[in-house]
């Protein structure tokens, strides 16, 4: 039924197409361009010609015929036309029947006499000086590029649309702003691709993301057409700030809450072990916490970290981590950018009521094949990317651990000489495009861990995903990105302790999903999204099997938990002066649990606002609705490789929420500093706590186990941004408060007695500071600061003996906290030569984690022992200094 | 270079700190709750402790809570009584007798049919003004069948390790599904020095211990085993307990030096329980770490009628018991490693004998110098009492009752 649908929407574009060429009643042309006259030669001729888009646009053709282009006269007038082409200087070459017309030289189409005889050519660079020049040419921003027909007769407002690529390896570039000086506005989304209505006649359009190098382009506009653009990574100024357009963006748009930051950036921020991380930096931006280092798991304003979506190309990763939290699942190598959305999601995407994180990875250089190869002190990488063909390119990375071998030295009496912890990961991506309007792009991913720490009992978990991704732009107006895919996370816990009863215990989730966005621009600044969305959910809630052949354990599986999540969506995005804009969109979820046949039906609201005050001076709102119906099952504040999840059904609700936010923005020291203060208030109920004693391992009655509890969280973000000079990074404060109740009365046994408390993520006071200090191209000093309040945690306040055994008597839950959190780290960054015959581009990071040694708490807890009977404890995971070295080789 | 700089931060950037949490706890805080342990032990002498919680002060010195008994006890001028019985459902009531430290109860005939509950009445004074009568009441327990244990037996893991595990459910069906294992351990040990002499004070002479005269050099000690454990028949296990780990010492543990024997008690509980007694463990220990779930709250299965929000800390179970032994003999395992280290003994001169018999010293035997020619009756080794006396370290010289095996008497 939705193929159907999808259909008939596309049936009614192309009809719609058609029906609209067959007005045309001239049989020639009349002052078009050498693009548009190639372009008739070979659609209403049948001609098969090819041509590069030509910007130049040389000179303009008139070919007039008052008959039927039919038999003697079509062959009159293609030879007319080519006559004409080769007038305007361009060239005309004929290779196995087809036409190649070029700018200057032609194509030679067959090598010159003598090739094979001929001694080899030494390459002394001439060749790629020549291609620089050449780049420089297609993105020459002095001079009129002319879009569309001069003969349209087009008024009023025109659609331009086009893709944005990187310059070097020409992979498309998400993100980047695309506005005029009168208003007008479109953002690329993850293909590189872009659509703005602009007024006909001439334009100045601006290009701009973030590290790329701002571009600005004259534009005559006569009728709608393409307009392609390649962009340079920024290249720092070190004599002073260079101005940049790119801190106006966030004033034009409504959307709130949204960060985005790009792999670059990612790679200067130190991390423990230097292994740059997605996921360690996504915990520097404001409003994200976690409870600890070695936790990949983070909460965002308030929320818990199974609230969170994780989008890894489109698929669902559930635990993001290795190594038990120090490192996260995804290679930087092949990452492109991440994209955090807080406040303002995107109606296309539901089911988790706090954020959306979308991890995305490049589709690969299409000019060349690169690669990079990574030593460090934990892990070694490599990645490879190239083209394969002339429209089609790849990036595929591997990263594994050399940890497992590692521990054999250390020494026994550590307790972890026996133990073992490897992890390997896996990345491929391949992309294709048919043509300019179509694209298909393919992604799989495969990641496992592999732990112990002693002799009985073992873990291993897996994360894996596969996802296929087309977009086509079936008309001017209207385009369609189609996702699919399928991800997995399992995991399995052996115990052979004793032969007789060894057992291994599993458990995992698997989603298929499909989602279907379509956009529709209506008119100047007023986009239409629309589409819908489905997964299939089959949870593993636990299966336990003998481990050997004497074990009397017997194969048990409890009941999978399935059911099928759904979602209608329809958002419109109106720009409605350059000052006023507002997003609203609904999305109606549904839910259907194919266990007990209940259905949820929630509609979902998603309504943004933004004014500008001035140019540099914004003010936005915005009101999101959410529920989840997948829920973590697991009592431990982190991220786990043992959770279980649970999909709602009768007896367990789902979550339901909602977020009300607002923001001030401001552009400072022109345009070279962002000040943005953002507030919100947020409210979830249905959250599920656990009742005292548990039971969660192979329950087949989990529900009973739960009870739901309601949150709520309001904070303030202020935060300060340079993007661009010498001196680049970000300063951040948030005060926040994040807390929670029981929903249930249940007497003595109610949690807390039913009164407010704060949640295990709720650290008020938050300070982040992440800078980068360029001294030449090659050598940037980099530092990472994070101060926050200590967590809650639930401690003991008495003690007592039972069973001949010191026992605790915990205070309410999360009534006291641990010490504030307080760490320092600094990398310096060594850029190898940037020389163009350089085969190998070398860099060497050296950096300390930790700097100060803080002894930064993890957790607090009671042991029985020592010489008062019981003794406290602190767990810090990285509490020392962690000095480190990478070294990586880019080809 | 590289892998070894690598496994050194590995070691050594995860650590464990002593850490006192409570530095800004009000030291006027005050835990007043009590709590219960011991179960109706159908067929058997029912034993209830009833302690009190201490709060933690920074300060704290170790200390084992408060026993809570029938008579007045140091902690002036806090007085508590407990008035303790167990109720039958069909009206009977079975007092408790106090003992200084245990409250005893003759279950030994009770009717395996009928329901049962503990009642604790509590009274006393504070500062002279009475307290405000409290009465504690478990919930009504049916009594939970025995299930007969197969064999209580130790596995030595590895060089270091040493457990004690058992079985159950071979013989004959489980009668349930859920098991609570305690213990009762005996060792045999030895003072460090076999004393061939004792000192007379009144005559300032030493003398021979005669042959069949007892020098405290043997003892025999018992103590509850440290750890309770509980387990659950899975489904998927067939009915049956194979192996169930209980509990580990490690090759340095000085009750492993001669004969070992841990006798486990077998108790069928109900869901409730296991969920009680699993929380506890977790609380206890397994918190604190990366993936540890989150304290909670332990209340049980007594409250107080009047005031169900007071904490009141323990679970009360009615069943009956099931009892194995098992045995560990050096002589056979050559497990234990440990070694005892000894002072430098004091050479003593008759006249100095006396002073050092009041300062804790004993004879142990004639000094002898090295390669002196000859040895000087009048010069004794002297150690402290301990090392000499097996009976300072808690035990006693009388074997109990039962004892199969024994080093003492194979050497003999």
């Amino acid at each position: 039924m939705r193929f159907r649908f999808v259909a008939t929407l596309l049936i009614l574009f192309l009809v719609l197409g058609s029906s609209r060429a067959q007005g045309r009643q001239d049989y020639g042309v009349s002052n078009v361009s050498a693009d548009s006259l190639v372009s008739f030669l070979r659609n209403r001729c049948g001609v098969p010609v090819y041509a590069p888009r030509d910007t130049s646009d040389k000179g303009l053709f008139s070919i007039p015929s008052r008959e039927p282009l039919e038999g003697a006269r079509l062959k009159a007038f293609v030879e007319e036309a080519f006559s004409k082409i080769k007038a305007g200087g361009y060239s005309v070459s004929e290779y196995d029947g087809r036409y190649f017309v070029m700018p200057g030289l032609g194509l030679n189409t067959g090598l010159p006499a003598g090739y094979f005889l001929a001694e080899e050519v030494a390459d002394d660079g001439s060749m790629l000086k020549y291609a620089g020049q050449q780049n420089v040419e297609t993105t020459f921003q002095n001079k009129i590029y002319e879009i569309g027909d001069r003969n349209s007769g087009r008024k009023g407002r025109v659609l331009v649309s086009g893709y944005v690529r990187d310059a070097v390896s020409g992979e498309p570039l998400a993100g980047v702003s695309v506005y005029d000086d009168k208003g007008a506005y479109a953002i690329t989304d993850s293909y590189g691709a872009y659509k703005i209505m602009l007024p006909v006649g001439s334009n100045t359009v601006n290009f701009s993301g973030y590290s790329l190098d701002d571009m600005k382009f004259s534009l005559q506009v006569f009728g709608e057409g393409g307009f392609d653009v390649t962009m340079k990574e920024k290249v720092f100024a070190l004599t002073g700030a260079v101005v940049t357009s790119e801190s106006q963006n966030r004033h034009k748009v409504s959307q709130m809450g949204i960060e985005r930051v790009r792999i670059n950036a990612i790679k200067n921020v130190p991390v423990a072990f230097g292994e740059a991380d997605v996921l360690k930096v996504v915990m520097t931006l404001p409003g994200v916490k976690t409870v600890g280092e070695a936790s990949n798991g983070f909460n965002v304003r308030g929320g818990s970290a199974d609230q969170n979506l994780i989008l890894f190309n489109g698929a669902t990763v559930y635990n993001p981590s290795h190594m038990f939290g120090i490192l996260s699942s995804f290679n930087s190598d092949v990452i492109n950018d991440v994209e955090l959305y807080k406040s303002s999601i995107p109606v296309e995407y539901g089911g988790h009521i706090s954020s959306v994180l979308e991890v995305r990875s490049r589709d690969g250089n299409s000019k060349k094949v690169s690669g990079t190869l990574g030593l460090g002190l934990l892990t070694s990488r490599a990645h490879i990317e190239g083209p394969l063909g002339s429209k089609t390119t790849f990036n595929a990375g591997v990263r594994t651990t050399y940890s497992d071998y590692l521990l054999r030295f250390i020494p026994k009496e550590s307790g972890y000489s026996d133990g073992a912890a490897t992890f390997q990961d896996a990345n491929i991506g391949i992309s294709h495009r048919f043509n300019a309007s179509n694209s298909l792009h393919v992604y799989g991913y495969l990641s496992g861990d592999r732990f112990r720490f002693s002799g009985d009992t073992a873990y291993q978990y897996t994360n894996a995903a596969a996802s296929l991704k087309w977009r086509s732009n079936f008309s001017d107006k209207h385009s369609v990105n189609f996702t699919a895919g399928w991800s997995k996370f399992a995991y399995a816990v052996s115990d052979f302790f004793n032969p007789a009863t060894a057992y291994s215990l599993s458990s995992g989730v698997g989603q298929y999903f499909f989602r279907s966005t379509f956009s529709s621009v209506l008119g100047a600044g007023n986009t239409l999204t629309y589409g819908l969305g489905s997964s299939y959910y089959d949870l593993d809630r636990g299966t336990v099997s003998p481990l050997s052949p004497e074990s009397i354990v017997e194969q048990r599986a409890l009941t999978h938990d399935k059911g099928v999540e759904s979602a209608l969506y329809l958002n419109d995005t109106w720009n409605i002066t350059p000052a006023i804009a507002l997003d609203a969109g609904i999305r109606l979820s549904h839910y259907y649990s194919l266990n007990d046949g209940s259905n949820f039906l929630d509609p979902e609201y998603r309504v943004s606002g933004k004014v500008s005050i001035t140019p540099n001076f914004s003010w936005k709102a915005g009101f999101n609705t959410m529920h989840q119906y997948i829920h973590k099952i697991s009592n431990s504040i982190n991220i786990s490789p043992t959770d279980t999840w649970k999909m709602s059904d009768s007896r367990l609700k789902p979550q339901s929420g909602w977020q009300a936010a607002t923001g001030l923005y401001a552009t400072l020291a022109g345009n070279t500093v962002e000040f943005s203060v953002e507030g919100y208030y947020k409210y979830v109920d249905n959250f599920v706590d656990y009742k005292s004693g548990a039971i969660l391992e192979m329950n087949e009655n989990l529900s009973d186990e739960l009870v739901p509890t309601e949150c709520r969280a309001y904070g303030v973000e202020v935060m300060l941004r340079k993007n661009v000079g010498k001196l680049n990074g970000w300063v951040s404060y948030t005060y926040s408060s994040s807390m929670q109740k029981e929903m249930l009365d249940r007497g003595f046994e109610t949690i807390n007695a039913g009164d407010w408390y704060p949640t295990s993520y709720d650290k008020p006071h938050d300070v982040k500071l992440v800078g980068n200090y360029k001294f030449t191209h090659r050598f940037s000093l980099s530092a990472n600061l994070d101060y926050s309040t200590g967590r809650p945690v639930t401690i003991p306040v008495g003690v007592y003996q039972l069973a001949g055994v010191p026992r605790l008597l915990y205070s309410n839950r999360n009534g006291y906290r641990i010490p504030d959190y307080f760490r320092l780290d600094m990398a310096m960054i060594i850029e190898g030569g940037h020389y163009l015959k350089q085969v190998a581009h070398l860099s060497w990071t050296f950096g300390v984690y930790n700097v100060t040694g803080r002894h930064n708490p993890y957790s607090v807890f009671y042991t029985p022992g020592g010489p008062m009977g019981i003794q406290g404890k602190m767990l810090s995971v990285l509490g020392t200094q962690i000095p480190y070295v990478n070294f990586n080789l880019k080809f | 270079m590289l892998t070894v700089a690598a496994a050194v931060i590995l070691t050594s950037v995860s650590c464990i700190y002593d850490f006192n949490p409570l530095q800004s706890l009000d030291s006027s805080f005050w835990v007043d709750v009590y709590v219960f342990e011991g179960d109706i032990l159908a067929g058997d002498i029912t034993e209830i402790s009833i302690r009190s919680a201490s709060p933690i002060y920074d300060n704290m010195s170790g200390h084992s809570g408060l026993m809570l008994g029938g008579t007045s006890y140091d902690y002036a001028p806090y007085t508590v009584y407990f008035d303790v019985s167990v109720e039958c459902s069909d009206g009977t009531v079975i007092p408790a007798v106090f003992n200084g430290s245990r409250y005893r109860i003759d279950t030994r005939n009770i009717d395996l049919d009928k329901e049962y509950r503990l009642v604790a009445k509590r009274s006393g004074s504070e500062y002279g003004v009475a307290l405000e009568p409290r009465e504690y009441v478990s919930a009504w327990l049916p009594v939970m069948k025995a299930s007969a244990i197969d064999s209580v037996s130790f596995e030595i893991l590895d060089e270091e390790r040493l457990a004690v595990e058992v079985s159950a459910g071979g013989a004959e069906p489980l009668g349930g599904k859920y098991f609570r294992w305690t213990g009762k351990e005996t060792w045999e040990y030895t003072a460090p020095l076999y004393a061939s002499a004792y000192y007379d004070w009144n005559t300032n002479t030493i003398k021979y211990y005669k042959w069949d005269e007892n020098n405290n050099f043997y003892c025999w000690k018992s103590a509850v085993a440290p750890f309770v454990k509980v387990g659950k028949v899975e489904d998927y296990d067939g009915g049956r307990i194979i192996g169930r780990k209980l509990f580990e010492y490690d090759n340095m543990n000085s009750k492993l030096q001669y004969v070992y024997s841990v006798e486990i008690l077998q108790e069928t509980i109900s869901e409730e329980a296991y969920r009680f007694w699993t929380a506890l463990e977790k609380n206890t220990f397994d918190v604190g770490g990366l993936f540890s779930p989150q304290p909670s709250e332990i209340r049980g299965n007594i409250v107080n009628p009047a005031d169900s929000s007071e904490l009141v800390i323990g679970y009360i179970s009615a069943s009956q018991v099931s009892r194995a032994k098992v045995y560990i003999d050096q002589r056979l395992t050559r497990f234990y490693k440990g070694k005892t280290l000894l002072p430098d003994p004091e050479v003593l001169w008759p006249d100095n004998w006396l002073y050092w018999y009041w300062n804790g010293y004993c004879p142990f035997a004639i000094h002898e110098e090295p390669n002196a020619s000859f040895v000087d009756d009048r010069i004794w080794d002297w150690y402290p009492r301990r090392c000499l006396d097996c009976t300072l370290q808690g035990g006693t010289t009388q074997k109990p009752e039962g004892w199969d095996y024994s080093y003492q008497e194979s050497l003999l």
